[in-house]
């Protein structure tokens, strides 16, 4: 199955930034949700602002958007919640770490694994997180940790694993 | 003391020749010797002809014949100025103003009007003006009898001015259009009837009123009060002089002496007599040049209906165009009675003008409908300048009368489009932006220049509605390669599509 791109995608006034006020911000949500939706479609962590810029072209309607409007977008969801710059890339959470921590946590539970150490490489086995990105991953356990439901164990200062409680 | 129609711009409406004097506002109206007035913050207006008292309950207006004396009592602490006018409520002067005389011109046949002073039922018509076609003066001494006919004993009623015998059915003779009195007519309101409908829907009859005050809270009392005074004094002048020139002409019917003082005096009579005559002959004739310009562009205005109804091909298409522009242009020309000194002082100079400005603009071919509801300031200037002729108004004076628009509750209004000053009609205005809106959802995506082509507008009015209905969310742009392109607002739409998919 293909993506299938929103409405507001063939809508040339999507790719202009708008002067009201009021429009552009139901502009900037519109942006929002269909970066997540889309990055969520192809599984997709991470985003070059300089070099992905496909998502942000509509070549049959022949529109972009300029660089500095996908900045605007890109802090947009950064204050949002829904992503943030690691170094040069921008980090999409389609699914917030809140979300991540929660579903790890669910799946240590079921699996009687409280109170084990795992390795980073072991937790990619949690469903859905096969192909999680580190970034996400530690964001996720940073969650959790600060609930005190778990912890990073270091062997000779290399981070090693990660202990539940 | 009547109550008189307002104009679009809350001005009296004055008759045909009539020039305002003097225009003063802040003013309350105190009604005979009641304490309290029964008017607030009206404004004044005085005209050759009467005075008038307006605000947003009232419109009443107070022939100057009616005026008996005038008195001027000045302001104390916090009293104000007031002027108290004495008023002749006989109903003598009324008929006086009403009286309009018909005669028939031996010459040419053309039936004249001419309003004279009477007394009882009989009219001298020797010191009449000439006949307004042929400027012949109508025979020597014609006494006439002012009643309407009687019916006869015959089958029809004979008309007392031309005797043809009429049908009884005719109200009015066919020949002549003298008034005859049929018994099958209804009786018709008597004259002083008028009564002012207030906002409380009491019933105010002015019509006894013996004397009213104006009380001028905001001052300019003195200037007004001399124009007054020198009105009264113009329209008292007008009386004796027509009174003078019936005395002359039938004195020098008489055998004159030829001796002594009495031949002098005589011979001083005859001259003013014939001053009087040239003048009143000159006048006369500029009064009909005036009643026929008129008539003219009246006649320019139903050819120009005419012509823009008229099937293609029969007249060229050119002259056609080029006739339509010359009506208008002559229809444009409307005489405008106020000038800097009439009124006391700057604001109110402003004020009036913007009462104008309102009043022109509600003139059809001056519609703000055909532009777009929108009209710059540069174009308004033009187009009343030109309306003025040769009584041109500032851009500076023209400047502070828009700015008065908002003070005034008039149909049009100042407002800022994308920084530059425009005047708007509310309602044009709407249906303008409607226009738009229609066209850009038939075909969305066109430019300033598209829209300005298939709604009629100008692109300035074009550029100015998009910017209104741009900030209010209406429209929203994209700036495609190569211009600048218009779509509906969509954005809330997806948002909401969005949400009902996701629930």
């Amino acid at each position: 199955m293909s993506y299938q791109y929103p409405k507001a995608y063939s809508y040339p006034p999507f790719f202009t930034k708008q002067p009201n006020p009021q429009t552009w911000q139901s502009q900037l949500q519109l942006w929002k949700d269909f970066i997540i939706d889309w990055s969520k479609f192809h599984r997709a962590y991470r985003l070059n602002p300089t070099s992905d810029i496909d998502l942000f072209h509509n070549q049959t309607i022949d529109r972009r958007l300029s660089p500095q409007v996908i900045d605007e977008i890109l802090k947009y969801m950064t204050d949002n919640g829904s992503g943030e710059f690691d170094s040069k890339e921008f980090v999409i959470y389609w699914k917030s770490p809140e979300e991540w921590a929660e579903s790890l946590y669910k799946w240590i539970e079921s699996t009687g694994q409280i109170s084990r150490v795992l390795t980073f490489k072991e937790l990619k086995n949690a469903p859905d997180f096969n192909d999680i990105d580190q970034f996400v991953l530690r964001k996720a356990i940073q969650v959790l940790s600060k609930r005190g439901k778990a912890q990073i164990m270091k062997v000779d200062n290399v981070e090693a694993g990660v202990k539940f409680f | 003391m009547e109550t008189v129609h307002k104009t679009a711009g809350g001005r009296p409406e004055l008759a045909v020749g009539e020039t305002s004097i003097a225009m003063h506002a802040g003013i309350a109206l105190y009604i005979g010797d009641s304490k309290t007035p029964a008017f607030e913050d009206g404004r004044s207006y005085l005209t050759d002809r009467a005075l008038y008292y307006i605000n947003d309950r009232a419109a009443l207006g107070l022939p100057l014949r009616s005026i008996n004396a005038a008195e001027y009592s000045a302001g104390i602490l916090t009293r104000s100025a007031k002027i108290t006018v004495r008023i002749d409520a006989s109903g003598k002067h009324k008929d006086i103003l009403q009286m309009q005389w018909k005669w028939v011109c031996p010459i040419c046949s053309h039936v004249n009007t001419a309003d004279l002073a009477a007394d009882n039922d009989n009219i001298d018509i020797t010191a009449q003006r000439p006949c307004v076609v042929c400027g012949i003066r109508s025979p020597d001494t014609v006494k006439a009898s002012r009643k309407p006919a009687e019916i006869g004993s015959t089958d029809g009623a004979t008309c007392p001015r031309c005797t043809f015998i009429n049908h009884p059915s005719m109200p009015e003779c066919e020949i002549c259009g003298e008034p005859l009195k049929s018994r099958n007519l209804a009786p018709k309101l008597p004259p002083d009837s008028f009564k002012a409908i207030l906002n409380d829907q009491q019933l105010h009859d002015f019509s006894q009123v013996t004397s009213i005050r104006l009380s001028f809270r905001q001052g300019g009392d003195k200037p007004f009060y001399s124009k007054l005074q020198s009105a009264l004094r113009n329209i008292s002048n007008c009386n004796s002089s027509t009174n003078l020139a019936t005395e002359t002409s039938i004195d020098t019917g008489r055998s004159t002496p030829r001796l002594g003082i009495h031949a002098l005096e005589q011979l001083s009579l005859q001259q003013r007599a014939q001053t009087s005559a040239i003048l009143s002959g000159a006048l006369g004739d500029l009064d009909s040049l005036m009643q026929h310009a008129g008539k003219v562009v009246e006649v320019a205005q139903n050819l120009a209906k005419q012509m823009a109804i008229a099937p293609e091909g029969i007249v060229p298409k050119e002259t056609q165009e080029r006739f339509l522009e010359q009506a208008s242009a002559m229809s444009l020309a409307v005489p405008s009675s106020i000038s800097r000194n009439v009124t006391s002082n700057a604001h109110g100079y402003y004020r009036e003008i913007a009462r104008d400005l309102a009043e022109f603009l509600s003139l059809p071919q001056n519609s703000l409908r055909n532009t777009g509801g929108i009209m710059g300031l540069a174009d308004l200037y033009a187009s009343y300048n030109r309306a003025r002729s040769l009584d041109l108004v500032s851009p500076h004076d023209l400047l502070h009368a828009v700015e008065e628009f908002k003070n005034l509750d008039l149909p049009v209004s100042l407002t800022t489009v994308a920084g530059v000053k425009v005047i708007q009609s509310e309602a044009d205005a709407r249906r303008a932006q409607q226009n738009l809106l229609k066209i850009l959802q038939e075909c969305p995506g066109s430019s300033v220049i598209q829209l300005a082509i298939k709604s009629q507008y100008s692109t300035a009015v074009v550029s100015a509605h998009l910017q209104i209905l741009e900030d209010a969310a209406r429209v929203c742009l994209d700036r495609a390669p190569t211009v600048l392109q218009y779509y509906i607002n969509e954005f809330d739409s997806f948002i909401i599509s969005r949400e009902t998919i996701s629930a």
